[in-house]
């Protein structure tokens, strides 16, 4: 908590640095995050995990989490998303805190609120592409968005596979499907943890312009936790977590600036 | 290499276990089944269970049947001695004495009851053989004259008399009054037979040619030494001393017969445990097969040979099997103790019976233990051996793999194999092949349908897709079923099976009564029935009495033996020759009725064509006690499946039979009589004691149907057990199962799925999945027993299901169906969206 109390101000100023795209809302804060603490006590020495994390993501934001090994970056994405629940802070979607709701709230929110995309087994292998992308709109019981469908399959360059199983898609394609799913619904968070993890620089550049679209074109506010400064150099700002608090932050990085910042922060 | 195999069962324990059980379970009813027999013939062979042991005369003599083998069936009767061989051994030098004993029916009634019947015989017995066990008095004296008696202790209670009492006892003359003057010391409560002991005079007056004939030889004679001189002496007869002497005389075979049921009945279960833990071994390997396809791949990759891949999984087998074996002897020792124990509540042991677990039957177990794994691995470690290494680096996931061709085209095989077996049934309909034919065809169309199971879970799901596409559960559920319809053909087949052999045990038994109903009511031709005791009948006079009641046109009676002739056994009815075509609607199909008489034989149509006899020719049969019998075949009938093979004069057996006693005797009316009024003079007419009942045709239909209606412990036994194995097998297959699809729900739940909506899917799977095996295993069974009736009649489709027993089965298979899925719906309520996220590391 202490490490990184001095920074606070700076992250707050980024925060109010709107990016307003496409549809507007009153609030320009999508995510709001304060005092997130986590610890494991797995073992016999508990693992600080997150300790004291504030950050806010704006609407319309494409925002890269980078950090070492153990630096807490995905446990942080989990909370975000309501995957886990923190030990102390709040997380505030649109304004409201959803640390303290119910599993069953936490369902509903994920299903309209939240989008996904990991870095595998983002598919049911039992439906082919389309079902896959509408499989959410099916469980909440509404009729798929045919425009919304149309346009992202267009977009994502998606056409002719959509009667397609995940096992006849390349890893690129299955990537691409499963942004489509977490688009479809219009989230108001899309989260993607290292989605290029096991692909090529191809594919994964692929997917990465799939998301960049997904903010420029569509006004998706999009958080990513990834490895890769490539994929960190195509977002709006890069975070830099360690030990569990934001250490650095970078906005319009290029992969350069980017590497150079993740090697100063592993060698210290 | 053990080391791998060894590591591979460790990983995969939790689903092993179940396999283990079974495997041991199977094997161990096995063993249990193999010492319980071993013990029952162990008692057989020390004579413990035999009812009477002659301990006192050094000798005993009996008959030595020309054809022994009906003889030794439960119908058989012993061979009489002539008089002539009686004289013989009492002329030969060193014979002090002999005495000769031959039971006949006789059973002491109160005004309420008969004292004996089917379960329990009551027999006349000469007081020589009471000498000759040696029985003692308890109380009185022996029977010193005519219509003096000697009775058991059980039976003297039974019917509250001490000596001086006078009592009736009713025997194949009718019933008589008579004089107890002892109670002899013989317990009858662990139902061996009460005993009614005359003087030797009367007993051999009552009870024809003797059975046996006890001998005492003269002081100094030595006992084995005469043995021999009689061998030599007396032609066709067995010499019988020490403990031979108790194989003398065994009028009740009940106990035999109960032993060797309880036998097949653990041999049938464990049969059957075993084959389901055979299905369940290769269902469980073939799919772990399928999840280490990249295991396997990499080994392949790191240079082993196909031989080796093979090896790991026979070796998994083998672990198994090993310790299944163990688990086999715990199991065995312990059912043993159980099953002897139940069987003795049950009362079906013989007297005198230790269970024991022998070494023959641990052997037994532990190769079964060990084979049946062996041989249910074969096809899943070849299936592994064929990995080739380019699967390890596959990205893709392994898709569902395609439909075993062998076992489609095998399934197929078996289909056209029962119909074969239905169209023979139809075609052949009204004879006993017939009936067989059906009854396989039934099972054979559940082996088919368990072969074709994925093929029939397919088509099924192609039918069902435009129900499927309404909501969003059952749209999953008909995804993931069309996946992997192995899985669904995992879990649909034990419990089709469960509910196909589950429908042939309960309604086999009714729909074959039905049949037979069916058939006995259009022969009967018959206006009242006269009927005794249950298990006792009517005294031989009962139908000359009948036939002189007033308003009574014909009465004749029957009692069923068996008799051969080249081939297997017959069954036979004794009947009276005249009355037959008054009593039955049965047509000659060849000679005529009326040249049916004292010498003459009638015969089924088909049994003759067989034996080659024709009308007229004098045939040699051999009758249940292992003497010829000559008679003049006079009727070639055709009657129906139920109908004896043999009709013969009542005076040509009955004197060779222990119990000649009239099963019933059926009247026929003269025109204008009234029932009733006949009905209430034949009851006072006839001496059979207070069993005796007269109704009328369709009451005596309805009575016979309710005879067929027993409840058998044995079926719902079986039922039970193959049920549970069943449920074991549908478990293994979903437990092995739920692994692979946890991720599948994780990710459910992310995407939005509620924890109900998840474990919705699950159960609405399950009950699609039970629902369509009950229908299927229903079917094939119907379809069985409904030939089988057709068969039976030979003219009528006859089907006897009970509703409610039906409703209770089908009931119970679905619930089993559905408890079977707890294990996923538990993995689907515990999925977390979290875990797709750990899953991916």
């Amino acid at each position: 908590m202490g490490t990184n109390g001095g920074r606070r101000s700076s992250k707050k100023g980024i925060g109010a640095h709107d990016r307003p795209y496409g549809k507007e809302k009153d609030d320009p804060t999508v995510l709001r995050i304060t005092g997130l603490t986590k610890t494991y006590s797995r073992g016999v020495v508990p693992v600080h995990a997150l300790r004291g994390v504030d950050v806010v993501f704006p609407r319309g934001g494409f925002t890269a989490i980078m950090g070492p090994s153990g630096s807490g970056k995905s446990t942080l994405l989990h909370c975000a998303a309501g995957l886990e629940r923190p030990d102390a802070g709040a997380v505030l979607v649109e304004g409201r805190d959803i640390t303290g709701l119910s599993e069953k709230d936490l369902t509903r929110l994920r299903a309209r609120a939240f989008g996904f995309v990991f870095q595998s087994f983002n598919l049911l292998p039992v439906l082919d592409a389309e079902e896959n992308i509408t499989l959410g709109q099916r469980l909440a019981g509404l009729p798929p968005d045919k425009a919304r469908l149309a346009g992202l399959v267009d977009s994502l360059g998606l056409e002719g596979r959509l009667r397609h199983r995940p096992a006849e898609l390349s890893g690129g394609q299955q990537q691409r499907v499963a942004v489509a799913r977490a688009l479809l619904h219009r989230p108001s968070v899309l989260f993607a943890d290292e989605p290029t993890g096991n692909l090529d620089s191809r594919s994964g550049g692929q997917v990465l312009e799939a998301l960049r679209r997904a903010v420029t074109e569509h006004g998706q506010t999009v958080v990513m936790v990834t490895h890769d400064p490539v994929a960190a150099a195509r977002a709006d700002r890069v975070l830099f977590l360690r030990d569990g608090g934001i250490e650095d932050e970078l906005s319009d990085p290029a992969p350069d600036t980017v590497l150079e910042r993740i090697r100063r922060l592993e060698s210290v | 290499m053990i080391r791998l195999v060894l590591r591979g069962v460790a990983d995969r324990a939790r689903p092993l276990v179940l396999s283990v059980l079974t495997v041991a379970l199977g094997a161990g009813l096995a063993v249990a089944a193999l010492s319980l027999q071993g013990s029952a013939d162990r008692v057989a062979a020390e004579g413990a269970g035999a009812p009477w042991r002659l301990s006192e005369p050094p000798i005993v003599v009996v008959a030595a049947p020309e054809d022994a083998g009906l003889t030794a069936t439960p119908s058989g009767e012993p061979a009489r001695l002539p008089p002539a061989t009686v004289e013989a051994l009492a002329g030969v030098p060193g014979v002090a004495e002999t005495e000769v004993e031959a039971p006949f029916p006789a059973y002491v009634v109160t005004d309420e009851r008969t004292l004996g019947g089917q379960t329990q015989r009551s027999w006349g017995h000469s007081w020589a053989l009471a000498e000759a066990e040696p029985l003692t008095l308890a109380l009185g004296l022996p029977p010193g004259a005519q219509g003096e008696v000697a009775i058991d202790a059980g039976t003297a209670a039974d019917a509250g008399v001490a000596p001086g009492d006078r009592t009736r006892v009713l025997t194949p003359e009718g019933t008589a009054t008579v004089l107890v003057t002892g109670i002899v010391d013989r317990d009858t409560a662990g139902g061996q037979d009460r005993g009614v002991f005359f003087t030797p005079g009367e007993a051999a007056a009552r009870g024809g040619d003797p059975v046996l004939a006890a001998v005492w030889p003269r002081e100094g004679t030595d006992p084995s030494r005469l043995a021999e001189a009689i061998r030599e002496e007396v032609p066709q007869v067995r010499v019988l001393t020490g403990v031979e002497r108790s194989e003398a005389l065994a009028p009740g075979r009940t106990g035999r017969e109960l032993a060797s049921g309880m036998g097949r009945f653990l041999g049938t279960v464990s049969g059957l445990v075993l084959a389901v833990a055979a299905v369940m071994v290769a269902g469980l390997l073939t799919t772990t097969v399928r999840n280490r396809v990249r295991e396997f791949a990499l080994l392949r990759l790191a240079g082993a040979g196909p031989g080796l891949v093979r090896r790991l999984v026979l070796g998994e087998a083998l672990v198994l099997g090993a310790v299944a074996a163990v688990l086999s002897w715990v199991a065995g020792a312990l059912l043993a103790l159980l099953m002897a124990r139940f069987f003795e509540a049950m009362g079906v042991l013989p007297p005198g019976f230790e269970p024991e677990v022998g070494l023959p039957a641990l052997a037994a177990g532990t190769v079964l233990a060990l084979a049946v794994p062996l041989l249910a691995s074969w096809a899943p470690a070849r299936a592994a051996g064929r990995t080739a290494p380019v699967e390890a680096m596959r990205a893709a996931q392994v898709a569902s793999a395609p439909l075993a061709r062998v076992r489609v085209a095998l399934g197929g095989v078996v289909l056209g194999g029962a119909v074969a077996l239905l169209a023979v049934a139809w075609a052949a309909a009204g004879s006993r092949g017939a009936v067989v034919a059906a009854l396989a065809a039934s099972m054979v169309l559940v082996l088919a349908a368990a072969l074709l199971a994925p093929v029939l879970v397919r088509g099924v799901l192609r039918l069902a897709g435009p129900l499927a596409s309404r909501g969003s559960v059952p749209f999953l559920v008909h995804r993931e079923a069309y996946a992997d319809t192995r899985r669904v053909a995992g879990v649909m087949t034990p419990l089709m099976v469960t509910t196909a052999v589950a429908c042939v045990l309960l309604f086999q038994g009714p729909t074959t009564s039905e049949a037979r109903m069916h058939s006995y009511g259009e022969r009967l031709a018959a206006d009242l029935v006269v009927s005794g005791s249950v298990g006792v009948g009517l005294p031989e006079t009962a139908a000359q009495t009948a036939a002189g009641v007033p308003g009574v046109s014909a009465a004749g009676g029957f009692r069923q033996t068996v008799t051969a002739g080249t081939g297997a056994s017959l069954t036979t009815y004794l009947v009276d020759p005249g009355t037959v075509a008054d009593l039955y609607r049965i047509d000659a199909e060849q000679g005529a009725w009326e040249a049916f008489d004292a010498g003459g034989v009638a015969l089924d149509a088909g049994t003759a064509g067989q034996e080659g006899w024709r009308v007229g020719d004098t045939v040699t049969l051999s009758g249940p006690d292992g003497q010829p019998i000559l008679a003049r075949v006079a009727v070639l009938y055709e009657a129906g499946l139920d109908f004896p093979e043999v009709l013969l004069p009542r005076q040509v057996l009955a004197p060779r039979m222990l119990d000649a006693m009239e099963s019933a005797v059926y009247v026929t009316l003269d025109p204008g009589a009234d029932p009733a009024a006949v009905a209430r003079r034949l009851e006072g007419a006839i001496d059979a004691g207070p069993g005796i009942l007269v109704t009328d045709r369709p009451g005596h239909l309805a009575d016979v149907a309710a005879q067929g209606e027993g409840d058998d412990w044995i079926t719902y036994l079986m039922v039970a057990v193959v049920a549970g194995f069943a449920g074991i097998g549908a478990v293994n297959t979903l437990v092995v199962s739920v692994a692979a699809r946890a991720g599948n729900f994780s990710l459910l739940r992310l995407v939005g799925a509620s924890r109900g909506q998840v474990a919705g899917m699950v159960a609405a799977e399950a009950l699609a999945v039970s629902s369509a095996a009950v229908a299927l295993g229903t079917a094939a069974a119907l379809a069985g027993l409904a030939a089988s009736g057709y068969a039976f009649t030979g003219d009528t489709v006859v089907l006897s299901v009970a509703p409610g027993r039906y409703a209770l089965l089908a009931s119970a298979v679905l619930a089993l169906g559905l408890s079977a899925n707890l294990a996923p719906v538990a993995a689907a309520l515990r999925a977390r969206p979290l875990h797709v996220v750990s899953a991916t590391g």
